[in-house]
C-alpha cells in the first residue's frame, strides 16, 4: 500500500512511467489550491461567523458530555442488575487485564495488607489500585461508578479538544486542501458525540472495563503531543503504557510531533536533521524516565512481582480466557516448547508496525497514532470491543479522508457481523453447549478482518489524498496501488 | 474486495462494472435460489438416514425387566389425579420432597440414589398431571412403576430423579430454577442433570406408536443421538416412533404424497422451533442446556396396539442407555431438521445444518446484495460518473451527500427503535393481572394506530424540502440491518430466521422494488405492508391457523409475552425491537419522496 510504488494511469488506461513534476508546476498547483481553498471558504453559506459558532459549539459539547455522563451513571445505578447479568462478565468487553471483578478482588487484597499481585488473579496496574483505594474503602458505589462514567466523558472531551486543536493549529490548518473541498471537518462536539454514544463505548463503560483509563491517558498524550507539550505527552504515554502496555507504540509518533515542533520550517538543511534527531531522542528519554520512575515507585510499594503480574502477563499471554483477539485460540493449541517463539512472533506482529507506520505518516504524526491505535485494537493480546471503540472514535478527526475510503461497505459489514456473531456463538458454545470454540473464533476472525480492512482503507485514503495535494496532475488520473 | 467498493471506486474493473450493473439482479437471483433451496428440502435429496453416533450408548443391548406384578402394583398405587405423590415416592424408598411454587402449584420429586456412584450426575423422568389434551394420570402411573423398577436395580451409575408437577412447563421451570439455586432451595438434590425424559400418555391403555416432541422454547434442540436412542429402543418393543406424531404414508406412496408428507413434518418443526414448542414439559430443560424430549403415546392409526408396559419398557431401555453416557451428549448433531420417520425402521431421515442453513444464508445474502445495489444508486447522478476527470467532483459530491443525509437516516432508524423499545417495556411496567386477552388485543391495536400515525408523521417530515433524504439510503441501511438479524438468527434458530425473513425481509425487498412510484403502486405497497404488519399477521395466525397450533392461550401476543418472561423465548423482543420498527420504516420508505 505504499504510495512510493504509485503509477499514474491515464483515463484511457495506457500507463506512463512515474514522472517527477517540475518545480514550476508544483508552485502553480499550490497557488491554485490555495486560491480555491480561500474561495471555497468564502462561499460556504452555512458556516456561521466564528464567534457565534464557538459559543453554540461549546454549549453543544457541554450538553453532549452531560448527557453521556447522566446516561452512564443512570444505567450503572438503576439497572445494576441488568448490567451485572448481561454485560459485566462478557468476554467481549472485559478481559483478564481489564475486568472490574478482578479489580475489586485486587482492592480487597490490598486493603487487607496482602499483595494483590501474589495470587495470580489481579493483573491491572497499581495506578488503578491507587485511584480506587479511597472510593473502595470509604465511599459508596455511586462514587466509583461516577469515576468510570467521568473517565469516559473525559476521554470524549479530550477527543473534542484534539478536534478543535486540529482545526486551529498551524501544523494542520496551513496544509493545503484538495480543490472543491469545502471546509469539511467534524465539529468537536460531533467527535465527542460519536465516541460517547457508540454502543461499543457505552457497553465498555457499563461493563466497568478499566481499559477506559488507558484510553484517557492515551488521548491525553496525543492532545499534549500535538500541542507541543512533549513533557506531559511523555508522562501520559508512560501512564498509558503502565495501564495497558501497547500504548508504548505511540511514543514513536509523539516523538515525531516533538521533532516537528523543534524544526521550524525556516531552519536549514543540516541543522534541521540534527534538531529533529534531538527532538526524537529527547522525547524518548523523557518517556523512558517517566516510565522508569513509575516502575521504581510501584516496585518500591508492591515489590517487583507487580511487573510479572501486569506488563509481563500481557506480553506472555498467560491467561487464555477467550476474547475477541487472535491469541487465545492459537496458544491453547501450541506445544509448550514453541510457546516463547510464537509469543515473540505474535507480539512482534503488533509491535513491529510502530516504526514503519510512524515514519510513513511522519508528515502527520497524529494520523500515525490513529493508525497505530487501530493496529493495537486488532492485534493486541487481550483485546476487547473497548479497544475498537477508541479507534472508531478517532476516525471522525480525519473526516476529510472518509470520502477517499473505498471499502467502507465491506469493513462496516464485517465489523457489524463480527460484533453480532461473537455473543451469538458464545451463547451456542458456553450456554447452550451445542457449538464449540471454533464458532467463536470464526466470529473473532471476521471482527479482526473488518478492523484490518478498515485500517488498510484509512491508510490508503490518506496516501491518495496526499498525492492529490502534492501532485495536482494526479487528481484526474486513476491510481493503481500495488 | 473490488466487488464491494462503495460509490467512489478508483478504478472500475470489468468485474466491478458487471457487479454494479447486475447487483439488483444478483440479489433477486439469490433470494430465488434460497426459496428454491427451501422447496428442495422435503424432496429428501438433501436428507441422510439417522445413525447412532455415540457407540457407548449401546441402546437395546440389555434385557429389559419392567412389567412384573410388583411394578404393576406400584403403578396401581397412583389411583387418582392429584394424589399425594410424596407418599408414593416415600413408599418406594426414594428421597422425596415437595416444592410449592409461587403463584400456586406443587412439584413433587423423588431421587433414586445411584448405588454405584456418588451423585454427581442425574437423569430426570418428568410428567405433569395435566396436559393440554386432558389428564395425564397414566404417565404419572407409569412413572411410579418405573420408580419401583429402578429402585430394585443395582446397576445405575447416575441418580434418577422422578418429577411430577401440576402446573406444566411453569412448574418444571420453577423446579429447575430451584434446582440450580436461583429461586428457593431444594433439599433433595443430586448432581448435574444429563438428560431428561418427559412422559405424556393419554388415557387409553393401548398405544399404536410413540410421538417425539423435542423443540425448546427458543428453538433449542436435544442432541440427535437422544432421539435415535428412543427410536431404537421403541422399535424393539414393536412401537413405531413418529416425530411430532405425524404418521407415515402407508406402503409405497407416490412421490407427490411423499413430498407433501415430508413438507408437513418439516413445517411442523419449523413452526415449533420458531414460536416455541407447545407439547410436553421438556422445553424448560433445554433452556438450561439439558438434552430433553417428550414421549407421547399415540392412539390413532392402524398397527398393533401395545399396552402401557411396552411404553414402560421403552423408557427403561432408554434410561439404561442414558446410564452409559460418559460425558454429556456431544457426538451427534445439535442442529438438524427431521424430514422423515423412516417408517418402522430403526433410523429416520434428517437434514444436517450444512444442508439446510444455506437457504437462510442465501436469503440474507439476497438482502445484502439488495442493500449494496441501493447504496450504489443513492445520491445525485454525478456520484456514479466513471471518468477519472470528474473524480474530485465525484468524491466531493458523494461525501457532501452522505454528510447531509446519513445522520437523518440513522436518526430515523434510532427514533423508531426507541419507540419499539418503549412498546417492549410497557408490559413489564403495568401490573401482571392487567395483561389479559382483551388488553393485549387493545395493546396491539394501539400499536397499530401508533405505527400508522408515526409513519405518516415521519414521512410527512421527509417531504419538507429543507430535509435532505434519500429513500434508497434508508432502505439500504434497513436492508443491511435485517440481513444482519436474519443471518445471526440463522446460526441460532434456523426456523426463526426463516420466519423473520418472511415477515420482515420479504416485504422490505418488495417495498419500492420498482424505481418509479405512482400513486397506485404506493397504495398497493402500503396495503401490502399493512398486511405484513405484526397486528395483522398475529391476528391472522390466531384465526386462520388457530392459536392451539402455537400455544395454549388464546392471544398470540400474550403467549409470546409470557414465553419471554418465563422461558426467555426471543420472539417477543424480536416482534417489538425488529419486526414492528422495520415494518414502520418500510412504510416510511414507501411514502418518502
Amino acid at each position: 500500500m505504499s504510495a512510493d510504488t504509485v503509477e499514474t494511469v491515464d483515463h484511457d488506461g495506457d500507463k506512463r512511467n512515474p514522472k517527477k513534476l517540475s518545480k514550476q508546476e508544483l508552485a502553480n498547483a499550490l497557488a491554485e489550491t490555495l486560491s480555491r481553498r480561500s474561495s471555497s471558504k468564502h462561499d460556504t453559506p452555512d458556516e456561521p461567523p466564528a464567534s457565534v459558532a464557538r459559543i453554540s459549539e461549546g454549549s453543544r459539547l457541554l450538553r453532549i458530555l452531560l448527557l453521556g455522563f447522566a446516561l452512564r451513571l443512570a444505567v450503572l445505578t438503576f439497572a445494576s442488575d441488568f448490567v451485572a447479568r448481561n454485560l459485566s462478565m462478557r468476554v467481549e468487553l472485559s478481559t483478564p487485564v481489564t475486568s472490574y471483578k478482578r479489580l475489586v478482588e485486587g482492592l480487597y487484597l490490598a486493603s487487607h495488607g496482602i499483595s494483590p499481585f501474589d495470587g495470580g488473579l489481579f493483573h491491572q496496574s497499581p495506578i488503578l489500585l491507587a485511584l480506587f483505594k479511597v472510593p473502595y474503602a470509604w465511599l459508596p458505589q455511586l462514587f466509583s461508578d461516577a469515576m468510570y462514567a467521568g473517565t469516559d466523558v473525559a476521554t470524549a472531551m479530550v477527543l473534542a479538544l484534539i478536534a478543535a486543536k486540529k482545526a486551529t493549529l498551524p501544523a494542520f490548518a496551513a496544509r493545503p486542501l484538495v480543490p472543491g473541498e469545502s471546509r469539511f471537518r467534524c465539529l468537536p462536539s460531533t467527535v465527542a458525540l460519536l465516541y460517547l454514544f457508540n454502543p461499543l463505548t457505552l457497553a465498555t463503560c457499563l461493563a466497568r472495563s478499566s481499559i477506559m483509563f488507558s484510553h484517557l491517558a492515551t488521548v491525553s498524550a496525543l492532545y499534549f503531543g500535538i500541542g507541543g507539550h512533549i513533557g506531559y505527552a511523555s508522562v501520559f504515554a508512560a501512564v498509558a503504557t503502565h495501564l495497558s502496555l501497547y500504548p508504548v507504540m505511540l511514543i514513536a509518533p509523539i516523538s515525531l510531533m516533538a521533532a516537528e515542533r523543534n524544526t521550524p520550517s525556516a531552519a536549514a538543511g543540516q541543522n534541521q536533521t540534527t534538531s529533529r534527531a534531538t527532538g526524537i531522542a529527547l522525547t524518548l528519554a523523557k518517556f523512558a524516565a517517566a516510565f522508569a520512575s513509575l516502575h521504581l515507585l510501584f516496585a518500591a510499594v508492591y515489590g517487583s512481582e507487580y511487573f510479572t503480574a501486569t506488563l509481563d502477563f500481557t506480553l506472555r499471554v498467560s491467561d487464555l480466557q477467550p476474547n475477541v483477539g487472535l491469541f487465545w485460540y492459537f496458544f491453547i493449541e501450541i506445544f509448550d516448547e514453541f510457546r516463547p517463539f510464537f509469543i515473540a512472533v505474535f507480539q512482534l506482529t503488533a509491535l513491529a508496525f510502530t516504526v514503519p507506520i510512524s515514519w510513513r505518516f511522519r508528515k502527520d504524526p497524529l494520523f500515525g497514532s490513529v493508525m497505530l491505535i487501530g493496529v493495537i485494537s486488532a492485534l493486541k493480546s487481550y483485546p476487547a470491543w473497548g479497544d475498537l471503540s477508541l479507534f472508531l472514535g478517532l476516525i471522525p478527526l480525519y473526516e476529510e479522508l472518509i470520502k477517499y475510503m473505498q471499502y467502507t461497505f465491506l469493513s462496516a459489514n464485517l465489523i457489524l457481523f463480527g460484533v453480532g456473531l461473537a455473543p451469538v456463538f458464545w451463547y451456542l458454545w458456553i450456554e447452550q453447549g451445542s457449538g464449540n470454540a471454533n464458532f467463536f473464533y470464526a466470529a473473532t476472525l471476521v471482527y479482526v478482518f473488518g478492523q484490518i480492512s478498515l485500517l488498510f482503507d484509512l491508510g490508503s485514503a490518506m496516501l491518495r489524498r496526499e498525492l492529490d495535494i502534492d501532485y495536482p496532475e494526479a487528481r484526474e488520473r486513476t491510481v493503481i496501488q500495488e | 474486495m473490488a466487488l464491494v467498493l462503495s460509490g467512489q471506486g478508483e478504478k472500475a474493473s470489468p468485474v466491478l462494472q458487471f457487479a454494479r450493473k447486475y447487483c439488483a439482479h444478483i440479489g433477486y437471483f439469490l433470494g430465488l435460489l434460497g426459496f428454491l433451496w427451501l422447496l428442495v428440502l422435503p424432496t429428501q435429496s438433501l436428507s441422510r438416514r439417522t445413525y447412532l453416533s455415540e457407540n457407548a450408548m449401546m441402546p437395546g443391548q440389555v434385557d429389559v425387566g419392567f412389567g412384573s406384578s410388583k411394578h404393576l402394583d406400584a403403578m396401581q398405587s397412583v389411583e387418582h389425579h392429584g394424589q399425594d405423590m410424596q407418599k408414593v415416592f416415600g413408599q418406594l424408598g426414594l428421597d422425596s420432597e415437595v416444592q410449592r411454587i409461587d403463584g400456586g402449584g406443587i412439584n413433587v420429586h423423588g431421587v433414586l440414589r445411584a448405588p454405584r456412584s456418588d451423585a454427581v450426575e442425574a437423569l430426570v423422568v418428568a410428567a405433569a398431571w395435566d396436559t393440554r389434551n386432558g389428564t395425564n394420570t397414566d404417565a404419572v402411573r407409569l412413572l411410579a412403576g418405573l420408580a419401583q423398577y429402578t429402585a430394585e436395580q443395582v446397576y445405575w451409575a447416575k441418580d434418577i430423579i422422578f418429577l411430577v408437577t401440576d402446573s406444566g412447563e411453569r412448574g418444571v421451570e420453577a423446579w429447575l430454577r430451584a434446582y440450580h439455586g436461583e429461586g428457593g432451595v431444594l433439599r433433595e438434590r443430586s448432581g448435574l442433570i444429563q438428560a431428561a425424559l418427559a412422559l405424556e400418555m393419554p388415557l387409553a391403555g393401548a398405544y399404536t406408536g410413540l410421538a417425539l416432541h423435542f423443540e425448546g422454547r427458543s428453538g433449542q434442540l436435544p442432541n440427535l443421538d437422544f432421539l435415535n436412542i428412543v427410536k431404537h429402543v421403541a422399535r424393539q418393543e414393536k412401537l413405531p416412533v413418529y416425530y411430532h406424531g405425524l404418521p407415515d404414508m402407508p406402503g409405497r406412496a407416490p412421490g407427490v404424497e411423499q413430498y407433501l408428507r415430508s413438507a408437513r413434518l418439516l413445517l411442523s418443526q419449523v413452526r415449533a422451533q420458531a414460536v416455541g414448542s407447545s407439547v410436553g414439559v421438556h422445553a424448560p430443560f433445554l433452556h438450561y442446556g439439558i438434552d430433553a424430549l417428550t414421549v407421547v403415546g399415540l392412539q390413532a392409526g392402524g398397527g398393533r396396539a401395545r399396552d402401557l408396559v411396552a411404553v414402560g419398557r421403552t423408557v427403561e431401555g432408554t434410561l439404561r442407555s442414558l446410564n452409559n453416557l460418559l460425558e454429556r451428549f456431544h457426538q451427534s448433531f445439535f442442529f438438524y431438521l427431521l424430514s422423515g420417520n423412516g417408517g418402522f425402521s430403526k433410523s429416520g431421515l434428517f437434514i444436517s445444518i450444512g444442508n439446510y442453513v444455506p437457504a437462510a444464508v442465501l436469503l440474507a445474502a439476497a438482502l445484502m446484495f439488495h442493500a449494496m445495489d441501493l447504496w450504489w444508486r443513492q445520491g445525485p447522478d454525478v456520484t456514479r460518473a466513471e471518468s477519472p476527470k470528474d473524480r474530485i467532483t465525484r468524491i466531493n459530491t458523494y461525501h457532501g451527500f452522505l454528510r447531509s443525509t446519513l445522520p437523518g437516516s440513522i436518526a430515523l432508524m434510532v427514533r423508531v427503535h426507541v419507540l419499539g423499545a418503549l412498546l417492549f417495556a410497557i408490559p413489564f411496567v403495568v401490573p401482571k393481572v392487567v395483561v389479559s386477552d382483551s388488553t393485549t388485543t387493545g395493546y396491539m391495536f394501539t400499536m397499530f394506530v401508533a405505527s400508522v400515525t408515526l409513519m405518516l408523521h415521519l414521512s410527512d417530515s421527509m417531504w419538507n424540502p429543507k430535509v435532505a433524504s434519500d429513500w434508497r439510503q434508508l432502505k439500504a441501511l434497513v436492508a443491511v440491518y435485517v440481513a444482519w438479524v436474519v443471518a445471526l438468527l440463522a446460526v441460532m434458530n434456523f426456523s426463526l430466521a426463516l420466519a423473520m425473513f418472511a415477515v420482515v425481509g420479504l416485504p422490505l425487498m418488495l417495498t419500492r422494488a420498482a424505481d418509479e412510484q405512482t400513486r397506485w403502486t404506493r397504495g398497493c405497497t402500503l396495503l401490502m405492508l399493512a398486511a405484513f404488519s405484526p397486528m395483522v399477521v398475529l391476528t391472522a395466525i390466531r384465526y386462520l391457523v388457530g392459536s392451539e397450533a402455537v400455544g395454549g392461550s388464546s392471544s398470540l401476543f400474550k403467549t409470546f409475552l409470557s414465553d419471554y418472561s418465563l422461558f426467555g423465548s426471543p420472539v417477543y423482543p424480536l416482534v417489538c425491537l425488529v419486526y414492528w420498527p422495520v415494518n414502520v420504516l418500510c412504510m416510511v420508505i414507501a411514502l418518502m419522496p
